[in-house]
């Protein structure tokens, strides 16, 4: 890397500020820094678009569907603990 | 009575809130538990197996979990949601099981990634094709392997946030972490996905 250290260091910063900005929770004044830096630093543009893609696929695809002999273990085992439960009260 | 045009918005009832059923089931009634597994049980075994991985770690965890919730419950004393103090009995009782395997598959996030690592991406040019499906599938599963790759404490951050939709308040509360701790977790957690998804997206 032949970057000067001014540089790394707007980078850098700019890391730390993608969270919010990737989640819309940034300031007008971080939004503002970021986008003047990414007008500039090709490197970051990637980044950002990479990571932008890589959250909003994560959040769409947020589900896996439950088998449902899971959904009947667990139930088995609930029914087990709760009429445990009554006959200790009985007792 | 309600207005007929708020009966229109909502003809049933509305729903028992969760802090109701947890007050009913103090006082005894197991009913009203199984209405809060009912309510809770998918999002639960989404958080176990995107810890976990496979589907029979994470029904045990699921289990574990709701059996714990049920003989603690007694003690929830209504400082926080109902659904973070649950998410945090799911996410301790995969975290442990995740800890207990002989040889964890993780890649350690104590070396600093993304900076100094290779930023260029190649993007592949993907339109539709026939092989969309395939794509899609080779792609979740691209995607739990990721998450498996990550270390627990940056795994737990970004299934609950990225996967689960919580904000970063309420992954704090469930995580008892720093809401900046949350975010810097986040951070390094979505460098890495990205890195290894960077093929597919
Ligand atoms: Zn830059």
């Amino acid at each position: 890397m032949t970057d000067n250290s001014n540089e790394c260091i707007e980078c850098n910063e700019l890391l730390e500020l993608l969270v919010d900005y990737l989640d819309g929770e940034a300031t007008e004044e971080v939004r503002h820094r970021i986008i003047i830096h990414l007008q500039d630093c090709p490197r970051c543009t990637r980044l950002f678009w990479s990571m932008r893609r890589t959250v909003s696929y994560c959040q769409m695809e947020s589900c896996c569907d439950m088998p449902s002999l899971v959904h009947q273990r667990l139930w088995e085992a609930l029914s087990q603990e709760l009429e445990a439960e009554d006959n200790q009260t009985d007792a | 009575m309600a207005s007929s045009k708020q009966l229109q918005v909502a003809p049933k009832a509305l729903p028992v809130p969760d802090r109701e059923l947890v007050k009913r089931v103090q006082a005894g009634n197991a009913e009203a538990f199984e209405e809060l597994v009912r309510r809770y049980e998918r999002k639960v075994y989404n958080i176990a197996y995107r810890l976990l991985g496979n589907h029979q770690d994470a029904s045990e965890a699921l289990q574990d979990t709701f059996l714990r919730a049920y003989r603690a419950i007694d003690k929830f004393q209504f400082k926080s949601s109902f659904f973070t103090w649950l998410y945090r009995i799911a996410t301790n009782t995969s975290l442990t099981k995740l800890r207990k395997r002989k040889s964890p598959p993780v890649i350690s996030l104590d070396e600093p990634v993304g900076e100094h690592h290779d930023l260029r991406l190649e993007i592949p040019d993907y339109k539709y094709s026939p092989e969309k499906m395939m794509k899609q599938r080779e792609m979740r599963q691209a995607l739990q392997d990721a998450v498996d790759s990550l270390a627990p404490d940056y795994r737990s951050v970004v299934v609950l946030r990225d996967l689960e939709g919580l904000s970063n308040e309420e992954v704090s509360k469930v995580l008892n972490l720093s809401v900046s701790a949350v975010k810097s977790r986040l951070h390094r957690g979505r460098l890495v996905l990205r890195e290894k998804l960077a093929g597919y997206l």
